[in-house]
């Protein structure tokens, strides 16, 4: 919940009566405080989650080589999911 | 399009629902002793040369060049012996060794020979030399295979795991309990950084996003700095690194040193991984360094009295190459240091059979050359501070590894 309110888009507490932006402008300032989520989220799956699997679930043939790459050369399964979760494929599907 | 969309809900779907609560199980307490055992897993391939500087190695300087560590550079390694010397951020370190509480185990390496992060943390997790092999860790194994005759009882006893994932060292037949710090730790320097680099090449309106919330971050510290002087090493996320490494390693001591509470844990620290900007002396291993010592010196102070009974050993899932790359930092490579520290060892020692450092002493011209199996180390630990049985420990612990013989003596008064 404390996720959701840091990327600004609290439960049950739209800005607006017709609810949160779709447009890009309103989130993708808050890249930086996604990606601290993401981490954070990864950290905590990282031992239930293959991260190379992941790819193929999560994107399969939109996967980018370099998001692949970067998956693969990772420091650790948790960071691996993070850059995952990170990629543009992935954010705006 | 669909298959995407479920999964990414799936996915997110899983951040809830994540922790077991700590409590305390009872151990028999045989020999009127009551070790404590506390492993620390470096995620990312520590730069053992970095940590552990071999300054009397008369190659060093030029395989090094600029960034070589000496007791003459201007942040200046702290002598351990006569050859080897500590980073200059491992303070705490440093006193325990002074005051033979800590050992220094170098150029030492699991069986693991490749380079991925993920296969060699699996086999140095799972005490297994065959990645994926096991669901297993050794620890789990070691502690599950004691008998009430030993000096650490499994009969009722559990080992705990502290962060928001149990590490698969701990992992297995024996219960596992788990606590997590209430600290987030926002995504670490080289996170961002590898995803500007990925984004940089994908999407630069992200790539532009990012550089600029992160010049912003920078700025914000540099203003703090300049508001309250000091000699620390500082940089973005500094404070909150050293912050959480405290947490979560002082909130490990804590659970050891209570009267009834768990003997033998373990936890996962990340970021090790510095191929880029690797920042020996003030950079980011440095940050990474002193906020694990500052951690260690957290151990220390919570465990009291029961200090005196524990050993904390840190071990990585390989080195790294033993010169510096384009990027000024270092690439995969194998061997590096254990870093051991607590009351109950016989310390102030660097235990190395030094492989050397001219290119044909090095491993393919490459790496630092592993002389010592890290898992004698761990066995010895395991015999001789929890009474491990040699048999188990060689079978089952870490099978197929009766030709590596503990190393004897490291604990005090085994």
């Amino acid at each position: 919940m404390t996720g959701q309110a840091l990327l600004g888009e609290p439960l049950w507490r739209p800005p607006a009566p017709n609810g949160f932006s779709d447009y890009e402008a309103a989130w993708i300032d808050g890249l930086a405080e996604r990606a601290d989520v993401a981490s954070n989220f990864a950290g905590r799956v990282a031992d239930r989650l293959d991260p190379k699997a992941l790819v193929d679930e999560a994107l399969g043939p939109l996967a980018s080589p370099q998001t692949r790459e970067a998956v693969n050369r990772a420091g650790s399964r948790a960071q691996a999911i993070a850059l995952l979760l990170m990629s543009p494929e992935f954010l705006r599907r | 399009m669909t298959t995407l969309h479920t999964s990414r809900r799936d996915i997110l779907l899983g951040s809830s629902a994540l922790f077991a609560w700590a409590f305390t199980p009872r151990f028999a307490r045989a020999e009127g002793r009551d070790p404590r055992f506390l492993t620390i897993v470096l995620r990312g391939a520590l730069d053992g040369l970095a940590a552990v500087v071999p300054v009397g190695d008369p190659d060093w300087v030029a395989l090094r060049g600029d960034n070589a560590l000496t007791l003459g550079s201007k942040t200046a390694a702290l002598k351990l012996d006569g050859f080897f010397a500590l980073n200059p951020a491992m303070p705490n370190l440093h006193a325990m060794f002074a005051a033979k509480e800590a050992i220094v185990v170098h150029a030492a390496a699991t069986s693991y020979r490749e380079r991925s992060h993920f296969d060699g943390q699996d086999i140095l997790e799972s005490g297994v030399e065959r990645p994926g092999a096991v669901r297993t860790g050794w620890l789990n194994r070691a502690l599950a295979g004691l008998t009430p005759d030993d000096r650490v009882s499994s009969n009722g006893g559990r080992a705990f795991a502290v962060g928001p994932v149990t590490p698969l060292v701990v992992r297995g037949p024996a219960p596992v309990l788990s606590w997590s710090p209430r600290r987030i730790l926002p995504a670490s320097d080289d996170t961002v950084m590898r995803l500007i680099a990925l984004y940089r090449g994908t999407d630069p309106d992200f790539a532009r996003t990012l550089e600029g919330s992160r010049k912003l971050t920078a700025l914000v510290q540099e203003h703090d700095v300049q508001q309250k002087p000091t000699s620390e090493i500082t940089g973005p996320n500094v404070k909150q690194l050293r912050a959480y490494f405290a947490e979560a390693i002082g909130a490990a001591a804590k659970f050891l040193a209570e009267p009834d509470g768990p003997r033998v844990g373990a936890l996962a620290l990340d970021g090790w991984d510095t191929h880029f900007n690797e920042g020996i002396a003030r950079g980011q291993l440095a940050q990474l360094l002193g906020a694990l010592d500052g951690g260690l010196a957290a151990a220390k102070d919570n465990m009291g009295p029961a200090w005196r009974e524990t050993v904390i050993v840190l071990v990585t899932e390989f080195g790294r190459t033993a010169r510096i790359n384009g990027t000024l930092g270092t690439d995969h490579g194998t061997a590096t240091v254990a870093l051991l520290a607590g009351g109950a060892l016989k310390g102030g020692r660097v235990i190395a059979d030094w492989p050397g450092l001219k290119p044909s002493q090095l491993l393919e011209d490459r790496d630092l050359k592993p002389t010592v199996d890290l898992r004698a180390v761990l066995k010895g630990l395991l015999k001789d501070h929890l009474r491990a049985d040699e048999r188990k420990l060689a079978a089952d612990v870490f099978p197929s590894s009766s030709d590596v013989k503990p190393i004897a003596g490291l604990v005090a008064s085994a």
